[in-house]
């Protein structure tokens, strides 16, 4: 059946530890929709049980579709006090073509 | 207007469900036959072998009563009335000493039960002494005179109506002639013997001959129930016997080789017959479950083809059927469906003219795929066409969108490229809701306009959108595009830029070619998001 290309999820790794009471979410690898529901749902998870802040490191993140800035987007919406730490060039540019800038918080 | 989408088809004939049967059949005969053909070879061998086993043994068994046996009866009577001629022949026919020597012969539980000893002088012999019991009939001359060229004795058979004695007379020479011994022994009535339960004859019918004849007078004694001569697995074997032979015919009783031997060969053939019946049974059911599956899958991959054809068609109804002729302008799109999955893109094109000089253009990309998508693009399409009919300003267009899809309600957001152009005063004014900058085209080469992007539609923003406001000049081309045109996994997406702006620069003799030639030098083979593209020429 060579047309019937349903691609497995792509490869992503989420990890989550605390940082002084600041949850810090860590994604690496790629970030698309194969995968994004359940990126979406472990971030989701932290915010429940967390106080609002949320810390989200991207150095290990090598790509991200449109709805992976969907999601970001979303998050920095509903939780003001969202960083997006240390994203690797690819991340960055794309969160700069996006328009995205001026609503999310990067650093550095 | 030229849409592009790969054709695709899956079909799952009955072709191949008849001959999925064929092969069915086909290799469970051959189950069948292989485990038939090995059954019998096994069942014929381990037959031959039961046979020849019981061959053996009855060879074995058969010698064994010859040797121990019936060659005893020989050298008791070479011992025992052989004997007693010797001592009768060196006495000069002692008939004391005669009698003496056959005191352990005859009688009181001896095998002969008749004993007389015979002088040979001229044509007649003469009785010197005799003992026990009278002999069946008259002992004649004829029998003795046999006795002389029968060495180490001679033996016949006396039937008179009530009983059968076997005759025997040796004969030895001394200093005063030839002297006769002649006994008798009695023979079983009805010349049956009861072999004792655990002797080794005891498994065999034995059938005892006297002379190489197997004929019922001849016979002397048997164990066998059955007809005689024996038939079947037989063996004979003959033994010296005085003047004759004694012919001993076996045949077995049952197995030879005990219960395990015998049904063996019937317990391979059962065992071989249920294991190829079983085997076959697997087989086809095996082959019946693989054939089900293949069904399954062709089935589940036609139903896949059915969804995304439908989501094609969706995509496709959603697109702007025909493009407004505009004078002065020239027109060229192409749509590419991604082939990740069956869910339907979010990228769209569209071309609203507003008078005859001025025009809007808006290309955008919902994030994410599916229905949900695909109606966001819709509403998205359908309203930004209205507020360009109403003469909004490409940033107010794009603002207003906001009010179709929001980021916390949706999970979607948009990103669109919005142009409002004026052909005669050569102007375009560019805003930008997060969308990749277009390409212009012009005599100084191959430049992405300026245009700073704003967040993306479905994003409440701060601060209002940029507009950009660039010169065109005639023939000058401008590509908008979504980010499936330029976006690699691992890839900057500059990289993606710069492979546009080369392929767009490339030599092409239309603009639709142009497009062609961009959508086959940036494509993937197998591309997993959807491409939006849409190219404006103008041309005075």
């Amino acid at each position: 059946m060579a047309n019937l290309e349903l691609n497995g999820p792509s490869s992503i790794t989420v990890k989550t530890l605390a940082e002084g009471g600041t949850p810090v979410v860590s994604l690496a690898g790629e970030l698309d929709l194969t995968n994004i529901e359940r990126v979406r749902s472990a971030i989701g998870d932290v915010l429940t049980a967390g106080t609002g802040r949320l810390v989200v490191e991207l150095s290990e993140l090598v790509f991200m579709d449109s709805s992976g800035l969907a999601l970001l987007a979303s998050l920095a919406r509903k939780t003001p006090e969202i960083e997006l730490r240390d994203p690797t060039p690819i991340v960055r540019r794309l969160i700069g073509l996006s328009g995205l800038a001026e609503i999310l918080n990067v650093s550095p | 207007m030229v849409v592009t989408a790969p054709l695709r088809a899956g079909s799952a004939g009955t072709s191949g469900r008849v001959r999925g049967r064929k092969v069915v059949r086909a290799v469970t005969a051959a189950v069948v036959v292989v485990g038939l053909v090995i059954t019998g070879v096994l069942a014929v061998a381990t037959f031959r072998g039961h046979e020849q086993t019981q061959r053996t043994l009855l060879d074995l068994q058969t010698t064994l009563i010859a040797d121990a046996g019936e060659a005893e009866d020989q050298l008791y009577v070479e011992d025992h009335l052989g004997g007693a001629a010797s001592v009768a022949a060196a006495s000069g026919g002692d008939a004391a000493m005669f009698r003496q020597a056959m005191t352990t012969t005859v009688g009181g539980g001896n095998a002969f039960v008749t004993g007389s000893l015979w002088r040979l002088s001229g044509s007649s012999p003469q009785l010197v002494t005799e003992v026990g019991a009278a002999p069946l009939v008259p002992v004649t001359a004829a029998l003795l005179g046999k006795a002389e060229a029968s060495r180490p004795f001679f033996v016949t058979e006396l039937v008179t109506p009530g009983a059968r004695h076997l005759a025997f007379a040796a004969a030895a020479s001394g200093k005063d002639g030839t002297f006769i011994a002649y006994g008798e022994e009695p023979l079983p009535a009805n010349r049956r013997i009861t072999e004792p339960v655990g002797s080794p004859v005891a498994s065999l019918n034995l059938a005892v001959y006297l002379g190489p004849k197997q004929t019922l007078s001849a016979l002397l004694e048997t164990d066998s129930p059955a007809p005689l001569p024996l038939s079947g697995t037989t063996d004979t074997t003959q033994i010296a016997f005085g003047s004759t032979v004694l012919t001993i015919s076996t045949s077995p009783r049952g197995s030879l080789t005990g219960i395990t031997g015998e049904i063996l060969p019937w317990a391979v053939t059962v065992g071989g017959l249920l294991v190829t019946f079983l085997a076959a049974l697997l087989t086809e059911r095996l082959i019946r479950r693989r054939e089900g599956a293949e069904q399954l899958t062709s089935e589940v991959s036609k139903l896949y083809m059915e969804q995304r054809s439908v989501a094609e068609t969706l995509q496709h109804a959603l697109l702007p059927q025909r493009l407004p002729d505009i004078p002065g302008l020239e027109i060229a799109v192409r749509y590419i469906a991604g082939t990740s999955g069956v869910d339907i893109g979010g990228d769209w094109y569209d071309v609203v003219q507003l008078d005859d000089h001025r025009f809007v253009f808006i290309v955008g990309d919902v994030s994410g795929r599916g229905v949900r998508a695909a109606a966001v693009m819709a509403s998205l399409q359908f309203a930004g066409r209205a507020y360009a009919r109403e003469g909004y300003s490409p940033a107010m267009i794009l603002e207003r969108l906001s009010q179709s899809v929001d980021i916390e309600r949706d999970d979607h957001f948009a990103t669109v490229l919005c142009g409002l152009a004026d052909l005669t005063a050569h102007t375009l004014v560019l805003a930008s809701a997060g969308h990749l900058p277009p390409l212009i085209l012009g005599g100084s080469g191959a430049r992405f306009a300026a245009v700073k992007p704003g967040p993306p539609v479905g994003i409440n923003r701060k601060a209002p959108l940029a507009q950009t406001e660039v010169t065109i000049a005639a023939g000058d081309v401008l590509i908008a595009y979504t980010d499936g045109l330029v976006e690699r996994r691992g890839e900057m997406l500059d990289v993606g830029l710069e492979r546009l702006q080369t392929a767009a620069t490339r030599d092409s003799s239309s603009l639709d070619e142009m497009l062609g030639g961009i959508v086959t030098e940036l494509s993937e083979d197998t591309p997993t998001d959807d491409i939006a593209l849409i190219g404006m020429r103008w041309l005075t």
